[in-house]
């Protein structure tokens, strides 16, 4: 019970009996099924569009256009480019043109082959690399969506000292699919007057707004509610905004219930992904190894519309140069327009890209200085007290340190290599390798998202003792309810079972940001200390008045409440108070610490950061160029572990999802921008044949700030997986991979060329 | 057309379309929305069921197929509101976390459950290569079907 126990969690009954009810588990009666009709080229002006004789299909309720738009035509997420329903060009294979509203989906997908269209196609611009200042235009003038830029100290001035060694590359990264199980969906009807909306989602209040610019109405007409959510990675953060409003427009113009569920090639197709990236970096140190400068560029793909963009762009600018102490910086990271899919969040938000460019590049480094990777990152790692490539001060909650010995030590990284030496030195055809990553995480929204940062919580306690919480933050499998419903029940020292952990609903919670960037259990847990906190004082105040007697402390534990001499049960004690009239009901809204950024990238970028190592063995087979991953070892610092076993949970499962990413994950794209890979026999991710022996390792340098010393850092597991990997490749058998993924093919090849 | 089978341990009967799948008829003829629908194109495995004490993928059956079969899904598992015991095992090992593919991964474990024969961790790690799951790495689902296997004495 409480706070740092691996107790079970509160869902995972109703999930593991089948009982949980996902949208596509909700049927209704009258509900129609509402299908989309999709641009079929990547670019092209739309000249004519007719959807009459589509109309008159039996089991057609309705199809609706832009024509059809009460509000703006336009789908908010931070720059308003993103076109709701396409009206005179389209942008992207895949992008909306129309909704169909039917009986059933076969009747909807029937009709749409009957919708007439007219497009004049145009050559898209799919090679990212050729997209700022081309011909095609596809944003504002030469296709840039936005910029940052990090500089620090005189870079110019640093690197004419010609004593310093320089290392240079060039990284390219894919697309990454989120694969998340349940694909997007959602059900709209209408209740009360009032247009609701129940969807798999990450950010009730983005629907929320979303909803209000498109059906141009009020927004406490219009009420989200999360429903059980299967898996999101960052894909159900701003992409629910579309599927909503596609089936909203419907409900909204037909009043009857609408459910819209994508299916598996539709949701692979048209949804976010990982944008792809490029990153090329100069690092500089002197003859001991000590970074002293660095450069880099990072460009990201973004797709067709801005979307999340400027926000992911901003989390891999600031995260290039990772956790080390570099006195002379200038970083620049800028996305560009191209005629593919936009894509958007996933898990690391724009950083894995640049992780896998930095952390590759130091094994180089090390190579050249023939020094270990692992004794150059630790002559280079942040101490507390030292500054981040913005200049921030890490002092709190600053575990890097730690973890580099834990990870050092537990991994017996230093023994291995030498086994793995004799190994390879018996072996011909078989190589292994021990590969690392030292990486951090600045957690939660930092500058760039800080005029969404909130958090709140609304605690109630009935007469029996039992409790409801309700917090702005969604479960989508991470383990929210059950972290919450543990900070929760640690305040009042009771066991979990009197907790419950309500729906996210915007008619009963304020706004406090998406549940994103790693801080669900930070945001959640402000609110629920400030909201118990409040009580805990009134039944404190309570207690004097009624005893005629100060007390220094109330105390809650197991169950009873202690104080002065007094012992009382915990329901005895709310039972009292319910009867003589105080308040056990508390709503708290507070602002989390301050971060700034300013032009020149310097600031206080995020409040906290989390510190990760991982150590990876692979076993490379050198006549195929087939890896096997053995043994990983990923080691994390997350403030406080409120649930150690759902921390390891997360851990292993992030990790997964990066060393399927550096390892296979491969989306392909044709050259005309059409997404080849649709499904999950082409597109593959790790399944449990491919899955190493993980040692999730956990580290607790207490977050002063947080709720109970916890912090964030769900998407860091994933973020340093991939170089890892190719790191442990290339101690392997010396190949240096700077694409990913590292597939039989692509290792084979380099494998050739080394020969 | 008419079918009959069983389903849960009971008979049953229901006229559905042909080119129904199994899937589509217990979730929407039977109203048993517990297996659930990840790819409806066999890749996934998160519509698990058992036909004939074999785990299947309901998506891929079609519903003609079915007649006079014995099928099992997740809500037939549980005796008198008791969870079986691989999901209990499950819950307490934390194998779930968004729980999309958790049905499914227990029907796969079920159908070595049921069978008279004892399972390495290799065994259950390939019996379930067709279950994907995104969420959590699979360590965790691996140890709680490891546990209900073992709780079998063999
Ligand atoms: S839904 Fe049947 S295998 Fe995916
Ligand atoms: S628990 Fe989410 S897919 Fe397995």
């Amino acid at each position: 019970m409480g706070v740092g126990k691996s107790v079970i969690r509160v869902d995972s009954v109703e999930k593991v009996t089948g009982r949980s009810k996902y949208v596509e588990d909700i049927y209704m009666s009258g509900m129609l099924h509402a299908y989309v009709f999709r641009s079929p080229v990547s670019h092209g002006v739309i000249k004519r569009l007719d959807v009459e004789k589509a109309k008159e299909c039996e089991g057609i309720h309705g199809i609706f256009t832009w024509k059809d738009v009460p509000g703006k035509n336009i789908i908010h997420v931070i720059y308003d480019d993103q076109i709701f329903l396409a009206k005179d060009r389209v942008l992207y294979q895949g992008q909306p043109i129309a909704v169909i509203a039917a009986k059933t989906p076969e009747k909807a997908r029937e009709a749409a082959k009957l919708i007439e269209i007219e497009i004049e196609k145009q050559t898209p611009l799919v090679d990212f690399e050729q997209s700022k200042g081309s011909d095609i235009k596809i944003y504002g003038d030469d296709n840039v969506f936005c910029s940052f830029k990090v500089k620090r100290g005189d870079i110019k001035e640093a690197i004419k000292n010609e004593d310093l060694i320089k290392v240079e590359d060039t990284y390219y990264t894919q697309h990454q699919e989120h694969a998340y199980l349940e694909p997007q969906g959602a059900i709209v009807y209408w209740e009360n007057d009032t247009l609701t909306i129940r969807g798999s989602m990450q950010a009730p209040f983005y629907v929320q707004q979303a909803l209000t610019e498109v059906l141009n109405m009020k927004k406490s007409r219009i009420r989200v509610i999360q429903q059980t959510t299967g898996g999101a990675f960052g894909g159900k953060e701003d992409v629910p905004n579309i599927v909503c409003a596609q089936a909203a427009i419907c409900a909204y113009h037909l009043k009857v219930p609408v459910r819209m569920v994508y299916e598996r090639d539709e949701d692979m197709m048209t949804m976010s992904k990982r944008h792809p990236g490029r990153t090329k970096i100069s690092l500089y140190c002197d003859k001991n190894g000590f970074f002293k400068a660095i450069k880099g560029e990072y460009l990201e793909n973004a797709g067709a519309f801005s979307t999340l963009t400027p926000a992911v762009l901003y989390r891999g600018t600031v995260h290039l140069t990772g956790p080390y102490n570099i006195d002379n910086v200038d970083v620049i990271g800028e996305a560009v327009a191209t005629n593919t899919v936009p894509n958007g969040a996933y898990r690391g938000f724009g950083s894995p890209q640049v992780i896998f460019a930095m952390e590759s590049i130091i094994d180089t480094m090390a190579k050249k200085l023939n020094m270990d990777p692992v004794r150059l990152r630790e002559i280079n790692l942040l101490k507390p007290g030292e500054k981040t490539c913005t200049g921030q001060i890490v002092d709190d909650s600053m575990g890097m340190q730690e973890v580099f010995k834990k990870c050092v030590k537990e991994s017996d990284y230093f023994k291995r290599k030498e086994e793995i030496e004799k190994y390879n030195e018996e072996n011909e055809f078989y190589k292994r390798g021990l590969g690392v990553s030292t990486l951090y995480y600045g957690v939660g929204l930092g500058a760039a998202g800080k005029h969404m940062s909130r958090c709140a919580a609304v605690v109630k306690i009935d007469g029996d003792g039992s409790m409801t919480v309700s917090v702005g933050i969604t479960e989508m499998g991470q383990g929210l309810r059950t972290v919450a419903a543990q900070m929760t029940a640690e305040a009042f020292g009771v066991d979990e079972d009197l907790v419950v952990v309500s729906e996210i609903d915007t008619s009963r919670i304020m706004d406090t940001g998406p549940t994103v960037a790693s801080r669900g259990t930070i945001t959640a847990g402000w609110g629920i200390v400030q909201a118990t906190g409040r009580i805990k004082k009134r039944i404190h105040k309570f207690l004097e008045k009624k005893y005629k007697e100060r007390f220094e402390d109330v105390h809650y534990r197991d169950g009873k409440v202690y104080f002065g001499k007094n012992e009382m049960d915990f329901h005895e004690l709310i039972d009292l108070c319910t009867s003589e009239k105080v308040r056990l009901h508390e709503t708290a809204l507070d602002m989390p610490p301050e971060c700034t950024f300013d032009d020149n990238g310097q600031g206080e970028a995020y409040f906290v950061y989390a510190w990760a190592m991982n150590v990876v063995e692979t076993k490379v087979n050198l006549l195929t160029g087939e890896v096997d991953i053995i043994k990983a070892h990923c080691c994390h610092d997350v403030g406080k572990a409120v649930n150690p076993r759902e921390v390891k949970g997360q851990i292993m499962g992030g990790s997964l999802q990066g060393l399927g990413y550096g390892l296979m994950e491969n989306m392909q794209l044709s050259s005309s921008g059409s997404l080849l890979t649709r499904n999950f026999s082409t597109y593959t991710i790790p399944t449990s044949c491919d899955y190493p022996e993980f040692i999730p390792l956990i580290v607790e340098s207490e977050y002063s700030k947080g709720p109970y010393g916890a912090k964030g850092f769900a998407e860091q597991p994933l973020m340093g997986m991939a170089p890892a990997l190719t790191n442990s490749i290339r101690d392997a058998c010396d190949i240096h991979l700077k694409n990913i993924p590292a597939t039989p093919e692509r290792v084979y090849k380099l494998l050739m060329e080394e020969k | 057309m008419k079918i009959e089978f069983r389903l849960n341990g009971k008979d049953v009967s229901c006229d559905v379309p042909e080119n129904y799948t199994l899937l589509r008829m217990i979730r929407e003829v039977f109203g048993l929305t517990g297996t659930k629908k990840g790819c409806d194109q066999g890749e996934c495995g998160a519509c698990t069921v058992l036909m004939d004490k074999k785990a299947v993928t309901s998506c891929t059956v079609l519903a003609p197929v079915v007649n006079g079969k014995d099928i099992i899904t997740i809500e037939g598992i549980e005796k008198d509101g008791k969870m079986h015991i691989i999901q209990e095992k499950m819950v307490e090992a934390g194998a779930v976390q968004c729980g999309f593919c958790t049905p499914g991964m227990v029907m796969s474990a079920y159908a070595l459950f049921i069978q008279d024969k004892h399972f390495t961790r290799e065994d259950i790690k390939k019996a379930i290569a067709g279950n994907l799951c995104r969420c959590t790495g699979y360590e965790f689902i691996i140890d709680g079907i490891e546990k209900a296997l073992e709780s079998r004495g063999k």
